[in-house]
């Protein structure tokens, strides 16, 4: 078989399993619970601006609806990548994922169409936020700014690269339980560390030199400076940041860091299936 | 509050940095903080120790700060001077608030030798130490900072020292006068030849503006004017030896950018005013009020780096962010013009240029420009305005144009604030407004839009959620009834094909 | 078809699969029988690509499965030994998912086609999930035909299968097989291995043992006839009549019913009866019996004859 053609094959193979999984997210309830919690939570904030702003009479901000974009963004991406680590875990796990291997499926074309799945969900799911901030903006008698086009452009970078975190975990685990374990425990230590290092930054060391919690302050520091360039939720801030500041150079970095992140968890997710294999 | 939830919930997943809000605050010199906790005043062992005592240059004025061993890098503001000086001083760690404290009044050794500056590792200065002063001839809060070396220190402060001496003079001249104008006041009182208040005050005698400026004592220190960079910083004592712990980084930095904040106050709440600082923020606003905009020259510095500098003890930034810092050096001329006699004169904001940083020149005069849908309209000149709290039991105030306030008999004070007025009605749509000179150019990072918010955070906005809803039900739905129709389909063939 | 060549598997903890040796001939159908635990899994898994060999070769259709893949795939139909579904699918969407992943033409007709020929038709729009298990093999069934393969490979395709589902996945075989498929099927359930296969390859502790067909196996264990003989009466002379004869290499008398074992190299069964007429015997019924798949496959996998057996069989 020529390499055109196992590519032409890859890509329909992918296709149809992208196939399957869009339908199936599509015309299941979950994500519309989902969006439905996580669009609660951006008005609540908005809300809560907005009572500010009657009682105060005034907000300077960048924009009033970036900081809650950025949870439903959050809650959707953490979503989605979950979904993607219990989907391919427990497609393992169940042996459905054997049984497409009885046929024209390979690591490539089994990687790229549950990627590509959660990606297009994903896209659609950020075209509904869209249409609904417009109708909050519209009650609220707020206008939504250009930087908001923006923000959207990074997010569906950011949450392309989150995404490809939950299908990388899941192609290395032996299980749903493990899979999700992991999973969870990386954002769990992600937000422990965080909040680890600003609570450690208080505590005073009872003496002065070769402290151990000195030594904490700064282990976490680092820690959490690789975190800073690992984790996704610090790109998507980061980028609204600089965009914010019209630092476009820095924001297009973001977005092509993201890019290169996310091509680098699929590939890896490709390989890590390679070797992990099919069978549980 | 309410503000102040969001960033929180927004540090837990890194979208913020929580130090920030935490960040340990001016590492004073003094030991007022261990006079005040008299019982742990013994847990603290002093030790000799070799510090860089830095007077670091932030804007607007100099921070005197000092850097212990346990600090491994000097950050300093870059093409400005600063000072350093090497010192053999006490230090002690005080855990109340985490850091390192000077005991000065106990020993301050000037240390012999010289300063290197390394950059690359290429030695590119060495400085040795010299008298130095620093000056606010209008006082520390407004003003510029002026540095005096070597034998200019000295005479410098001579001079300070006898213009304190003539205010001291001056004042108590004016005690003296005021004692002989009451002592003749009451006599014409009492004879009777006082007939109007205006003739009192008239020749009231006048109290001599207060002494604002302000200096410090000629010390030693080494002065550093570097360009932007990041060097090594090490002390050569006499003997040519380096001094222990004297070597550090030291890295010299500018601001990223300079643009204009504004500190807004609404007129329904006077007291809370808000500050905008970034360039093309949104200002949203309440419709049917009315806000005045103070204008101010900023600077955006690296978190990090600014911070280090005020303070040098607090802990490392994991995720340095921009940090806008604002600068008072916006003039108004006329507001001299302010006194008893009441004539004030048209004022005029006028914005200062430090060379290289801001587009405007100095003496320039500036209006508001406001662009209403992409329409110019009349533009909004800066006024001075007063306060006037209303008697009685209706509490409240009003703020009255400086002129009306006067016609109103509030002479003897001179303006609240001076700001740019403008009043959002509620058919306003895209506004934006800018300064803009008397030559036509606009300011740059002047720039605001304001958004007249005209809904509230009512429960309407939960209707925004009937979409997701309304789409989930939709298709699923869809799938139940398509595998209704699908097994009715295939119910109705197996009958034919039976 | 199907060829391997020291075919090895090896884990930390045991050798799975030992330097096997296979050839599965077009149109053939072959058995793959073994234990519990003898490999065949193992071997069937790294025929399919699904678990990378340690060491040696392995080809189908001629060629490996790294130079062809997704050809190879798009000839291949398999039933594993528990039919996998996914939950959210109906029966239907479920065939139709993977005809779309081996690009049937004509998808519906195929489909229906199948699930008429099975009896599921009616059941198309229910979840797999709520079929009986025999439901679900016969969709796994269809499932594995959709395209059309050139090779079917069935591992324990009847297992947990009452005798009606049984009856009905041989039938599906036998289709197959008419039609030309080269059948693999791997179990452990002999008789339906004994009815369908061709060849037959005994795997026993990661080790093939032997491949050929029934009659060559049987061979292999046993070069001797047996025959049942049942007579009116038994005279004293028969058993020493019968000693006598060269070609019986041992009989035994059990009340009217005698066990002849013959020497298989020629049919000796006239001479036999001539022997017993003459010692006065009446002859009542005579039976020849071959040794059973069971029996054959009870005497490979005992340890003390693959112990006598070791490279010879192969």
């Amino acid at each position: 078989m020529s390499d055109t053609s196992k590519i032409y094959k890859q890509i329909q193979t992918a296709m149809t399993i992208h196939r399957r999984d869009f339908r199936i997210a599509v015309f299941g309830p979950i994500i519309y619970i989902m969006s439905t919690i996580s669009i609660t939570i951006g008005i609540v904030i908005i809300r809560n601006y907005l009572s500010y702003i009657e009682s105060n009479g005034l907000y300077p901000m960048p924009d009033l609806f970036s900081f809650p974009y950025r949870w439903v963004i959050i809650l959707t991406g953490v979503y989605l990548a979950f979904s993607a680590v219990v989907a391919i875990a427990r497609e393992r796990e169940s042996g459905a994922m054997e049984l497409l291997f009885y046929g024209p499926v390979d690591n490539v074309s089994y990687v790229i169409g549950k990627y590509s799945a959660q990606l297009i969900v994903y896209c659609l799911l950020i075209i509904l936020y869209l249409v609904c901030f417009f109708i909050i903006s519209n009650i609220a008698g707020v206008q939504i700014p250009a930087s908001f086009f923006m923000m959207m452009l990074l997010s569906l970078f950011t949450g392309a690269y989150l995404i490809s975190v939950g299908v990388f975990v899941s192609t290395i685990s032996k299980s749903v339980r493990s899979a999700t374990l992991v999973f969870l425990t990386l954002i769990a230590s992600t937000l422990l560390i965080q909040a680890s290092q600003a609570w450690l930054s208080n505590v005073a060391p009872e003496s002065d030199y070769y402290n151990p919690v000195l030594l904490l302050q700064q282990l976490l520091g680092w820690v959490q400076v690789v975190l800073t360039w690992l984790s996704p939720f610090s790109y998507l801030n980061y980028g609204v940041n600089e965009m914010l500041r019209g630092n476009m150079i820095a924001f297009l970095r973001v977005l092509g860091l993201s890019f290169v992140f996310c091509m680098t968890f699929i590939v890896s997710s490709i390989i890590g299936l390679k070797i992990r294999g099919v069978r549980q | 509050m309410r503000k102040f939830i969001a960033p929180i919930l927004l540090s837990l997943f890194g979208l913020m940095t929580m130090d920030t809000n935490v960040r340990i605050v001016a590492a004073e010199t003094n030991d007022d903080d261990k006079r005040d906790l008299p019982g742990l005043v013994d847990k603290t062992e002093k030790r000799e120790e070799f510090v860089y005592g830095v007077n670091a240059y932030n804007g607007t004025l100099y921070q005197g700060v000092f850097h212990p061993p346990s600090v491994d890098t000097i950050y300093l503001l870059a093409d400005t001077i600063n000072i350093i000086s090497p010192r053999k001083t006490l230090i002690y760690y005080w855990a109340v608030t985490n850091e390192y404290k000077a005991d000065f009044d106990s020993m301050n050794e000037d240390l012999p030798g010289a300063l290197e500056i390394r950059l690359n590792g290429n030695l590119v200065l060495t400085v040795e130490p010299t008298d130095y002063v620093i000056q606010y001839p209008e006082g520390i809060t407004q003003g510029a900072a002026e540095v005096y070396l070597g034998g200019a220190a000295q005479r410098k402060y001579g001079e300070w020292e006898e213009a304190l001496k003539a205010y001291r003079l001056e004042v108590s001249e004016y005690y003296e006068a005021s004692r002989n104008w009451r002592t003749e006041l009451t006599d014409r009182v009492q004879s009777g030849e006082v007939t109007s208040e205006d003739d009192v005050l008239v020749s009231q005698p006048m109290r001599p503006a207060d002494f604002l400026y302000s200096s410090t004592k000629v010390f030693r220190g080494v002065p550093l004017n570097l360009p932007s960079g990041k060097y090594d910083i090490q002390m050569r004592n006499d003997e040519g030896k380096i001094v222990a712990d004297s070597v550090k980084k030291l890295v010299v930095f500018q601001s990223d950018r300079v643009g204009v904040g504004y500190t807004v106050i609404p007129e329904d709440k006077w007291t809370t005013p808000e500050q905008t600082y970034n360039p093309g923020e949104m200002l949203y606003v309440r419709s049917n009020n009315t806000l005045y905009l103070e204008p101010f020259f900023e600077s955006e510095y690296n978190e990090q780096y600014f911070t280090h500098l005020e303070a040098p003890q607090a802990p490392n930034f994991v995720n340095s962010d921009w940090k806008w810092v604002k600068e008072d050096n916006f003039k108004i001329s006329g507001s001299s013009r302010w006194g008893r006699s009441g004539d004030a004169a048209d004022v005029t904001f006028i914005g200062e240029r430090r060379p290289g940083r801001h587009i405007n020149d100095e003496g320039i005069g500036y209006d508001m420009q406001v662009i209403e849908r992409g329409m110019i309209q009349d533009p909004i000149e800066f006024e001075d305005y007063m306060v006037r709290q209303n008697p009685g039991q209706a509490l409240g105030y009003e703020i009255l144009e400086a002129m009306e306030g006067l016609s109103q008999g509030m002479r003897e004070r001179a303006p609240d604030f001076s700001a740019f007025e403008i009043v959002v009605r509620r058919s306003l749509q895209d506004l934006q407004v800018n300064l803009q000179g008397d030559d036509g150019a606009i300011l740059g990072g002047s720039t605001r839009t304001v958004d007249v918010v005209r809904g509230t955070g009512s429960t309407n906005l939960f209707l925004a959620l009937i979409l997701p809803i309304a789409l989930g039900i939709l298709m699923v739905g869809y799938r139940r009834y398509s595998l209704k129709i699908h097994r009715e389909k295939l119910a109705s063939a197996t009958i034919e094909n039976s | 078809m199907i060829s391997t060549r020291n075919l090895t598997k090896t884990y930390p903890e045991v050798e799975a699969v030992k330097s096997v040796t296979l050839n599965v001939r077009s149109g053939e159908v072959y058995g793959f029988l073994g234990p519990n635990g003898a490999g065949k899994s193992t071997t069937m898994a790294m025929l399919l690509g699904l678990i990378k060999p340690t060491s040696g070769e392995l080809s189908l259709f001629g060629t490996s499965l790294q130079d062809d893949y997704f050809a190879i795939k798009n000839a291949i139909g398999v039933v594993g030994e528990n039919p996998y579904f996914f939950d959210e699918m109906t029966a239907w969407e479920f065939l139709s998912f993977h005809a779309d992943i081996f690009m049937v033409e004509g998808k519906e007709n195929r489909i229906n086609e199948l699930m008429e020929t099975v009896g599921l038709r009616q059941y198309a729009n229910i979840r797999p999930s709520e079929y009986s298990r025999g439901m679900r093999q016969k969709l796994s069934f269809v499932r594995a035909l959709l395209h059309k393969p050139d090779l079917l490979m069935l591992d324990e395709p009847v297992s947990g299968l009452d005798p009606h589902g049984i009856r009905q996945i041989r039938g599906l075989i036998e289709e197959q097989k008419k039609s030309g498929t080269t059948i693999f099927i791997s179990s452990h359930i002999l008789s339906e291995i004994e009815r369908t296969a061709d060849r037959i390859a005994i795997m026993h502790k990661g080790k093939l043992l032997v491949e050929d067909n029934l009659d060559g196996l049987r061979y292999s264990v046993d070069q001797s006839v047996r025959v049942n003989v049942e007579v009116a009466n038994v005279p004293e002379a028969l058993s020493r009549i019968l000693s006598k004869i060269p070609h019986i290499v041992d009989h035994n008398i059990d009340g009217q019913h005698i066990e002849i074992r013959l020497d298989a190299s020629s049919d000796y069964r006239a001479e036999l009866s001539s022997a017993i007429t003459a010692s006065g015997a009446t002859i009542i019924g005579m039976e020849t019996r071959k040794a059973s798949l069971e029996e054959t496959f009870m005497t490979f996998t005992d340890d003390n004859v693959i112990g006598l057996s070791k490279g010879e069989v192969q």
